[in-house]
This record gives C-alpha cells, sequence and structure tokens, in this order.
C-alpha cells in the first residue's frame, strides 16, 4: 500500500497546493465580504478536498485537521455559526498548519507536526455552535438497521432544485440515470472506492446528485456501502457499467433510467417532510460547475527539460538565418538554378515553422504572474493587522504572463516593497483620519506589458517618502557627506534608500525599518537586467515601478559598433540614443561627462577595454553616446555606430572562458559571426556615476511625462518618426521579390525570419520622389495589429525619447507630407521630426488582404 | 599525472605541429578538427584565451597554442587548424598551425619527457614518442589549459 501511495505523492501535493490556494482567497473573501454561501461552499469543499485525499494518503493527523475545519465550516454553512476574526484568524493558523505538514511529507517527518491544540480549538469552535440537530446522517442510520445481508440502497428522493435540474436534463435531451450500486460487504476503504465511482462517473457526465449524501459517504463508519448516483450523461447505458466495473470491489451495480414518467416516483414521497427539513444535504451546485472548470488538460513537464527544448529551439533559429545566408549566396553565384528556387522555398517553409515552434515555446515557459501574486493578499492581511493598520489592497494585472524564471526572481523585491508600503508608507487609522485621508489605506500591486517589458507597480496612498529624513540618515551613516548632499536633487536624495544602512524608519518593526531590505531589492532587480523608479510625494503616497525584460533567455537588444567590433545593448538598458557635440563634453573630478539637457551624464568609452579602433569616434565631430541604465543609475556609453535592434538568444560563454569583465555572453548572429552582450550592471556600477559627481538625471518612464520611445529615421532631408512600440526590428535591405498587381506602394515581399511580409516603399506612400537604393537603405519592419509590414526608408538614425506632451500639432509646419499622416511634430534643439501616425499611412484592411493574398501565393507554390 | 597513464596513452593519436614543434593528443581527447573560423575577440585575463567561434550554435572558447607558449604570433593560413577537445563537458578549440596525421602510437614507443626541450615548457607533455623520425611530443592537456593552477598545485 504504501510503495502504490509514494507514486501519487506529488499528485497528492499538487492537490493539497491547489486546495490551500482556494482556502487561503476565499477565507480573505469570506473576511472581506462577510459571510456568503458560495464563498463558504468553496471553503467547506476545499477543505473536504483536502479532507478526502489526504484519507487516501493514509495522512492520519492531517485528514483529521482538515476534517475538523470541515466541520467548522458544516457548523457556518448550516447557519449554526457565525464568522467572526476569531474563525478566520484559527482557519489561518490552520492552513499554515497544512502547510507544514507538506514541507514535514517532503521531509519526511509528518509526525513531528503537532495539531493537537489546534484540533482542541476547532472543536471548541465547532462545539459552540448551537447544537444543531444532525440532519441527514439520523436518517441514514435508521436504514442501516433494517441493511442486514440484502442490499438495501437509500431512498431515492430529489428535492425542488435536483428535480429542476433533472427536468432541465431532459429538455436538452441527455440521459438522466439513477446508478445502484452497491460495494463487497467487507471491502477495505468503502469511501474511497466511492470516492473512485464518483471521479470515474463525473468523466463521463455529471453527477446530480448522490444518496446517501457526499459526506455521509466520506464517513468511513457510518457508510454502509450501498450508494445511488443520479447522473446526467451522453454515454450509453454499458458505457456507464463498464466505467463503475472498472472498479474492484463491486458487488452489484444496476442502471434505471429516469424519465419524465417515472420522474415522479423519485420525487414523492416524503418529499415535502424531509427535503424540507434538511436544504443544507442538496448537493450545492457550484461544485459541478467548479468540476468542470478544473478539466482544464494539462501536463506537468520538468523545466529542465523546457529549457533543453527551447535551448534546441534557439539552435534552430541560428541554424535557419545561416540556411538562408548560404541560399542568398548560392542564387548569386547561380542565378539562373531553379533548384534553388525550391531551395528557398523550402527555406521559408522552415523559417515559418521555426519561428512559430520558437514562440510556442517561449509561451510555454511563460506563466501569469497571478500565481506570486495570489501569496500577497493573505501577507498583505497578516502584516496590516500586525501593524494595526487598515488596507485595501488590490491587484491589476494578474494574467500579465511573464517568464518562469523571473515569476519565481521578483518575489522577494516585492514582497520588501509590499512591507515598506505597509510599515512606512500606510498610516495607522487614526492618523490618516486626522490628515483628512478616508483610515483605510490603498495599496495597489500591478503588473502590465509595456514594449516587450514588464512593468510592475507598488503605489500606496500613505505617508510618502521623508527626503529630509532620508539625507539625515545617509549622513549619520556616512554614505553621503553634508556637502554633497546639499547638491543632491530630490531624486538623487530618494535613490539613496536603495542603499544599506539607509532608513527613514524611527524605528525596526518586525516588518522593516533595518535598511536592508530596499538594498535587496536593488540587488534584485540588477540582477535580473531590470530598472527601478521611485515617485513620491510627501503625505500622499508612493510608487515604485520595476521594469523587467519579459524573458531570460532571449532579449531584445541594440546592436553597436565599437570600433570595428559588434555588441549587443540588452534593450532593457538602453534609456536614450543621443548624439552629444564637442561643446556639451566636459570632465569634472577626472570624469568625462557630458551635459544633456542641462543635467550630468558620465561617459564611458569602453574602446580600450575592448581592444577596438578609436579612429572613427575621435575623427567625428560629434558623439554618439547610448545611455545605459540600471535600476536607478544612468551612464553614456559612446559608440561608433548603431545597427539596430534585434531579438538575440544568450549564451553562456561556458565554463572555461569564465566571465570576462562587462561581459554578459554572447550570441550568433545571422550570419554567424559572434557578438558579445555588454553586461551593463558591471559597466554602470564601475564605471558610472562616483558618488561625489552630482547627477540627478532619472530617465526612467514619469507618471507626469507621457514619454514614449520613437524610432527616427530619414527621407531625403527631413527627419520622421514611428513610435517604436510598432517596431518589431530594423533590418538591412533583402532581396525583395516583386507582386504581381500589388497596391499602393508596395514594391515586392520579403522574407522576414522566415515569414513573407510584404514591403511598402514609405517614400512612394508618402508622395515624395522614388530613389534607388543605398547602402544606408533600411527596411523597418512595423507591427500593426499583428500584421508585419516593411517599410522602406533612406535611413535609420536613431530611437529617442519624447514627452508625449511637448508634441505639437502638425499645422505649424510646412511638410512635404500631406497632413493626414502627420501625428505631430517635435522640436529638438536643432531639428525638427515629423512623427507619422503609422495606423493612416497603413490600413489595416488592405494589410490584411496583402497579407493573405501573399500566404495564398506561397501556398499556391506548395 | 605523475606517472604514465598506459591505457590513456594507448592507440590512436592526432598529430599537430606547433612552431615546427610536432605535438599529439589521444583521439580519444579529440572531438573534432575544423577549419580556422572568424574568431570573436574576449578581452580576458588570460591572453592565451583567444576569443570565440560559433560552431554549430555553441559559443567555444579558443586557445591560441603559440599565445600559450609565448611563440611568435603567425597570421592564420590554409592550414591553421582549430582541434575541438571536450574539457568539463564544454568544447574548447586549440588553434594549431597545421594537423598532419592520425597514427597508431604504441605504449612501448613511450619515452618520458626529456631535457631537451626549449621552446615549448616542457611540463606541458606527457612523455615522447618516434614517429617516422620525428620526435611527438603527447600534450597534457590539463596543463596545456590551465597553467597557472597547474604550477601552484
Amino acid at each position: 500500500m504504501e510503495m502504490d501511495m509514494s507514486v501519487y505523492l506529488g499528485a497528492f501535493l499538487d492537490e493539497v497546493d491547489e486546495q490551500l490556494q482556494i482556502l487561503e482567497e476565499e477565507v480573505l473573501v469570506l473576511e472581506q465580504d462577510g459571510e456568503n454561501q458560495e464563498t463558504i461552499q468553496k471553503i467547506f469543499r476545499a477543505a473536504h478536498t483536502l479532507k478526502g485525499s489526504s484519507a487516501a494518503m493514509g495522512m492520519t493527523t492531517m485528514k483529521e485537521l482538515t476534517h475538523k475545519v470541515e466541520n467548522v465550516f458544516d457548523a457556518i454553512r448550516n447557519q449554526q455559526l457565525k464568522v467572526n476574526t476569531q474563525i478566520i484568524n484559527l482557519i489561518f493558523d490552520s492552513i499554515d498548519t497544512i502547510k507544514l505538514f507538506k514541507e514535514a511529507i517532503l521531509e519526511g517527518t509528518v509526525d513531528s507536526v503537532d495539531v493537537s491544540q489546534l484540533i482542541e480549538k476547532l472543536e471548541a469552535c465547532k462545539n459552540s455552535a448551537t447544537a444543531g440537530e444532525p440532519t441527514a446522517k439520523t436518517d441514514v442510520k435508521q436504514e442501516e438497521k433494517t441493511s442486514s445481508d440484502e442490499i438495501i440502497f437509500p431512498e431515492v428522493i430529489f428535492d425542488e432544485y435536483q428535480k429542476d435540474m433533472v427536468e432541465k436534463a431532459f429538455e436538452m435531451k441527455m440521459n438522466v440515470i439513477a446508478v445502484y450500486v452497491a460495494l463487497n460487504p467487507n471491502a477495505m476503504l468503502k469511501s474511497v472506492r466511492a470516492f473512485l465511482i464518483n471521479n470515474n462517473l463525473k468523466e463521463i457526465g455529471e453527477i446530480l446528485a448522490s444518496f446517501p449524501s457526499t459526506e455521509v459517504i466520506e464517513d468511513e463508519e457510518k457508510f454502509e456501502g450501498s450508494l445511488v448516483y443520479i447522473v446526467v450523461t451522453d454515454s450509453k447505458n454499458h458505457e456507464v457499467l463498464s466505467t463503475i466495473n472498472s472498479i474492484s470491489d463491486i458487488k452489484s451495480v444496476h442502471l434505471s433510467e429516469i424519465k419524465p414518467e417515472n420522474l415522479e416516483s423519485f420525487t414523492k414521497g416524503k418529499k415535502v417532510g424531509i427535503v424540507e427539513q434538511k436544504p443544507p444535504q442538496a448537493p450545492p451546485p457550484a461544485p459541478k460547475k467548479d468540476a468542470k472548470l478544473k478539466v482544464q488538460q494539462t501536463v506537468r513537464v520538468d523545466v529542465e527539460r523546457l529549457e533543453y527544448l527551447l535551448n534546441l529551439v534557439g539552435e534552430l533559429v541560428i541554424s535557419q538565418t545561416r540556411l538562408k545566408d548560404v541560399g542568398n549566396r548560392l542564387s548569386e553565384r547561380y542565378p539562373n538554378e531553379s533548384i534553388i528556387e525550391d531551395f528557398h522555398e523550402v527555406d521559408n517553409q522552415l523559417g515559418q515553422i521555426v519561428s512559430e515552434l520558437h514562440e510556442g515555446m517561449m509561451k510555454t515557459r511563460m506563466l501569469p504572474i497571478e500565481q506570486l501574486f495570489n501569496r500577497f493578499p493573505r501577507m498583505v492581511r497578516d502584516l496590516a493587522q500586525t501593524a494595526g493598520k487598515e488596507v485595501n489592497f488590490i491587484i491589476e494585472g494578474k494574467e500579465t504572463e511573464l517568464d518562469r524564471n523571473l515569476i519565481d526572481e521578483i518575489g522577494d523585491p516585492i514582497i520588501h516593497l509590499l512591507r515598506n508600503a505597509l510599515d512606512h508608507g500606510i498610516e495607522s487609522p487614526a492618523e490618516r483620519e486626522k490628515k483628512g485621508k478616508s483610515p483605510q489605506g490603498t495599496v495597489i500591486l500591478k503588473a502590465a506589458h509595456k514594449e516587450n517589458h514588464i512593468v510592475i507597480t507598488i503605489s500606496d496612498d500613505g505617508n510618502g517618502i521623508d527626503t529630509e529624513k532620508l539625507k539625515q540618515s545617509a549622513i549619520k551613516k556616512q554614505q553621503i557627506t553634508p556637502a554633497e548632499a546639499e547638491r543632491m536633487s530630490e531624486k538623487d536624495i530618494l535613490f539613496l534608500i536603495f542603499k544599506s544602512g539607509v532608513s527613514t524608519a524611527a524605528k525596526v518593526t518586525e516588518i522593516s525599518g533595518r535598511g536592508v531590505g530596499m538594498d535587496i531589492v536593488r540587488t534584485h532587480i540588477e540582477k535580473l537586467n531590470g530598472l527601478i523608479d521611485i515617485e513620491t510625494k510627501q503625505g500622499e503616497g508612493t510608487t515604485f515601478t520595476i521594469k523587467l525584460p519579459l524573458t531570460l533567455a532571449i532579449i531584445r537588444s541594440l546592436l553597436v559598433k565599437l570600433g570595428d567590433k559588434q555588441f549587443a545593448v540588452p534593450l532593457v538598458n538602453v534609456q536614450e540614443i543621443i548624439r552629444l557635440g564637442k561643446h556639451e563634453i566636459k570632465t569634472i573630478q577626472n570624469q568625462e561627462v557630458g551635459i544633456v539637457r542641462d543635467q550630468v551624464l558620465p561617459l564611458v568609452r569602453l574602446h580600450k577595454r575592448f581592444n577596438a579602433s578609436e579612429d572613427q569616434i575621435n575623427k567625428s565631430k560629434r558623439l554618439l553616446v547610448v545611455i545605459v541604465g540600471l535600476a536607478e543609475k544612468r551612464i553614456g556609453l559612446v559608440i561608433d555606430q548603431t545597427l539596430g535592434n534585434q531579438e538575440i538568444v544568450i549564451k553562456p560563454l561556458g565554463k572555461y572562458m569564465g566571465s570576462p569583465k562587462y561581459i554578459a555572453g554572447a550570441t550568433i548572429m545571422g550570419d554567424g559571426k559572434v557578438a558579445l552582450i555588454l553586461d551593463v550592471a558591471s559597466i554602470v556600477l564601475e564605471e558610472g556615476v562616483k558618488d561625489s559627481i552630482p547627477y540627478n538625471q532619472s530617465l526612467a518612464t514619469n507618471q507626469h511625462e507621457k514619454v514614449i520611445g520613437v524610432t527616427s529615421f530619414y527621407l531625403g532631408e527631413e527627419e520622421y518618426g514611428i513610435e517604436i512600440d510598432k517596431v518589431k526590428d530594423i533590418i538591412t535591405v533583402p532581396s525583395i521579390s516583386p507582386i504581381i498587381n500589388s497596391p499602393y506602394s508596395i514594391i515586392g515581399m520579403s522574407n522576414f525570419r522566415g515569414k513573407l511580409i510584404s514591403v511598402m516603399d514609405l517614400r512612394k506612400r508618402l508622395g515624395l520622389p522614388i530613389q534607388p537604393l543605398t547602402r544606408k537603405s533600411r527596411i523597418i519592419i512595423v507591427e500593426i495589429n499583428n500584421e508585419l509590414l516593411g517599410l522602406l526608408v533612406d535611413r535609420v538614425t536613431q530611437v529617442l525619447k519624447v514627452d508625449e506632451n511637448k508634441m505639437e500639432e502638425a499645422p505649424n509646419y510646412e511638410s512635404l507630407v500631406e497632413q493626414e499622416y502627420i501625428q505631430g511634430m517635435y522640436h529638438f534643439d536643432d531639428r525638427l521630426m515629423i512623427l507619422l501616425n503609422i495606423n493612416r499611412i497603413i490600413e489595416i484592411d488592405t494589410l490584411l488582404q496583402l497579407n493573405q493574398k501573399i500566404n495564398s501565393e506561397q501556398e499556391a507554390v506548395r | 599525472m605523475k606517472e604514465f597513464d598506459k591505457d590513456q596513452l594507448f592507440g590512436q593519436y592526432v598529430v599537430f605541429a606547433i612552431e615546427k614543434q610536432l605535438c599529439a593528443l589521444s583521439i580519444k581527447e579529440v572531438v573534432e578538427i575544423i577549419r580556422i573560423q572568424p574568431i570573436t575577440e574576449v578581452v580576458n585575463d588570460r591572453d592565451y584565451i583567444n576569443g570565440v567561434i560559433n560552431l554549430r550554435g555553441s559559443i567555444i572558447p579558443v586557445v591560441q597554442l603559440r599565445m600559450r607558449y609565448k611563440l611568435p604570433i603567425v597570421p592564420f593560413n590554409k592550414k591553421t587548424r582549430i582541434i575541438i577537445i571536450r574539457n568539463e563537458d564544454e568544447g574548447i578549440g586549440l588553434i594549431v598551425d597545421e594537423v598532419l596525421m592520425v597514427t597508431h602510437i604504441e605504449d612501448e614507443q613511450l619515452e618520458p619527457p626529456l631535457e631537451m626541450f626549449n621552446t615549448i615548457e616542457k611540463d606541458c607533455f606527457k612523455g615522447f614518442a618516434k614517429v617516422n623520425d620525428q620526435l611527438v611530443g603527447i600534450l597534457n592537456l590539463q596543463k596545456v589549459l590551465y597553467p597557472e593552477e597547474v604550477k601552484e598545485g
């Protein structure tokens, strides 16, 4: 028996997790919304399931505990007991104990968990209920007495609800069958068998009712071994029979169909008398719904296996790009060879499959953040209770999906930030009332996707951060000198909070105040290549914003050139790309800095470090600088050239290579060459802001200004921009094959990562004179409603961030382009950029038609 | 490594040249031999690790054996090869001037290191053998890859 059970241990533990989750959630709901039949039913059921499965696994103590919990909720359900804080806390204690059990099971120390006290308390709690008449049980007992050797089935009596359900089933032309099952009188574990029968029947249909009631069946002592299920099913009678006969120790099964004609016989009899006496006995309607919901088909897979597969897909992506490259070279060499056409076709097809495979694999690693967020309501409640605060905790964007590794990693930082919000942010109810706020504070935890990143915000409407106090604390801890403090901006001071040992808390509490938490938060976020920003307003509240890459294995990156060497900079770290003139570069305390919008930005030249030639940048009049950030720090990397955005697969350099300074890994480019990925974290930390330099620039997204990213490019002399979230990639011009009868300004189609996309000459579309392709010509791949389109432009310059509020209305300027395509303009110091309204330029219907056409042509070729 | 590990030395050897010195690695240690590839330089503390190459989608570090032995660097040519070996479950490439042959070396042909080599650190060899009247040094891979640690030990 024990041997067999170990096989189910994993499934059992999963189930325990699942049910505990439900318990926790629902008890919180119960606490907030008060008594509500549905909630109580759910709790009752969860406790019940736990009891059942722990009994089946032979975990007697756990069974006992869950049984007591179930009893308490049974009493609540039957309105013999009122929910109060004491009960809620007791239930939470029980949940925690069950969690302990789970741990103990894993460690093999189940006996060490002591539940006697808790059980006593639960017992006492239950007994405090007005001892209501035990309902169904007595009835069954009476019947039991009559059952000697002959099988006597419990009486089948429908209440109004059940009758109603049966009638509905008739309307839907479903079979309603009464299944009479008798177990061998000397069979062991009758309840478990009944449970199995129940499960098997659930698979083929819906169980409307069981007689005796589930409670009786589950009670090994009371259950006699004969039962009747009312099942609504599509299955044939023999299928029902075989389902049940697959379970051992069944003495007899017989079916009797319930028809409209004989329905009355099931509902007559003691209907009136008994049904009214025991309304709660009726199986609640909800469990059936839930049972249906749970039938989501899933397979649990070892993460390592997924990881391995994903790796293979990465390799496949690389090989495919190379294959394409080889194909192109072949066509150049043998332009008239028709077999090469076939090659391209196969390659295209392969590319399509690979990219879909890739996408699918990525999705398997993605999980809704719900998994993590669900842990917090309970925590917030407990913390609030400990701290004596009233908090309304709101979670938004639970469904946001992100890589499972990230979910594991981001938990701690969020916990710290939530603790801070509760302990330091939200004031006590009395204090709040004094300030004219509602006594109940609000904490909002929100997750959302934004431009290929996950943005998590934690905001409270509490007291805000006292920057003055922070400054004093930092000076006291000798993190900064008073003179430095003088020069620092509000934002700089705010970021002091991330330094170890700095805290504004007057006293250290159980929850927080030691000043280490924020340091941990920062380290974690840096490790994940993320950014963090704080915004606070004295007396009004604080918002922390965490920005993370979607996944750790495949990232979007900006390709840059240092000398003749290519490097990839993770896009999540890239804030902005700017050009600095000579006059904008200064040296402060031996550190080269750039002056950007009156702010000081430390500049870092890595050419020497990477053995790259500096000739190019020494020659040019203006420096091209990528502003990169890590957590709250920003520096400017001096580069020769940007090569565009690309999704890259991160590959480790391996054990032998170790971890060279400033290199995070490597990636393989389309041409098969290896490009190194810059480790922005270490560059920023080592080369970056020396504490003595006044630095007060935060480029992180700020709520007051609506910053949008724009890819800017030139058509002739005019600079244009497209919002970056529409831009999927920027590529050099590949071979473009013409499309017959193509509409508008579509010049042909091209292969983009294995997909055929149409390419539009933006000059043609905007009515500008056509020009031949040059070396600088690029294709910007845009995505509109999931459809891709390439836009041919003269050259792409940079990615910049602009404040949407500073946008000027179009009509002020004489552009060559018609007004309707212009969304707005931006003035920079010395130039003007026209932001294009891409949705006007590309009508989605046309695009759809076009893509369909391409696809059908491709089909036809196949 | 102090004594002769007969088992390991037994069998087939890949013979290659660095600065005219013939060296050999047991075929068990060699995964494959490829032509010289574009190498992406990775600046790191050990200058003999030249950089990385892309070997069918895997990033493989490459060791310049000439650099390792502080020999003059010569430009790569048609004969330059990368010998891929396996170390701690990952591939490492060794850049050699030329790969000459795969040959069978019997235990009996092996002799302990001699004192006569100056071009290449002699402690990098496990032993020597005469093949076609030429002296071939059997490389001690661990010492080639990890000079610092071995010296300390």
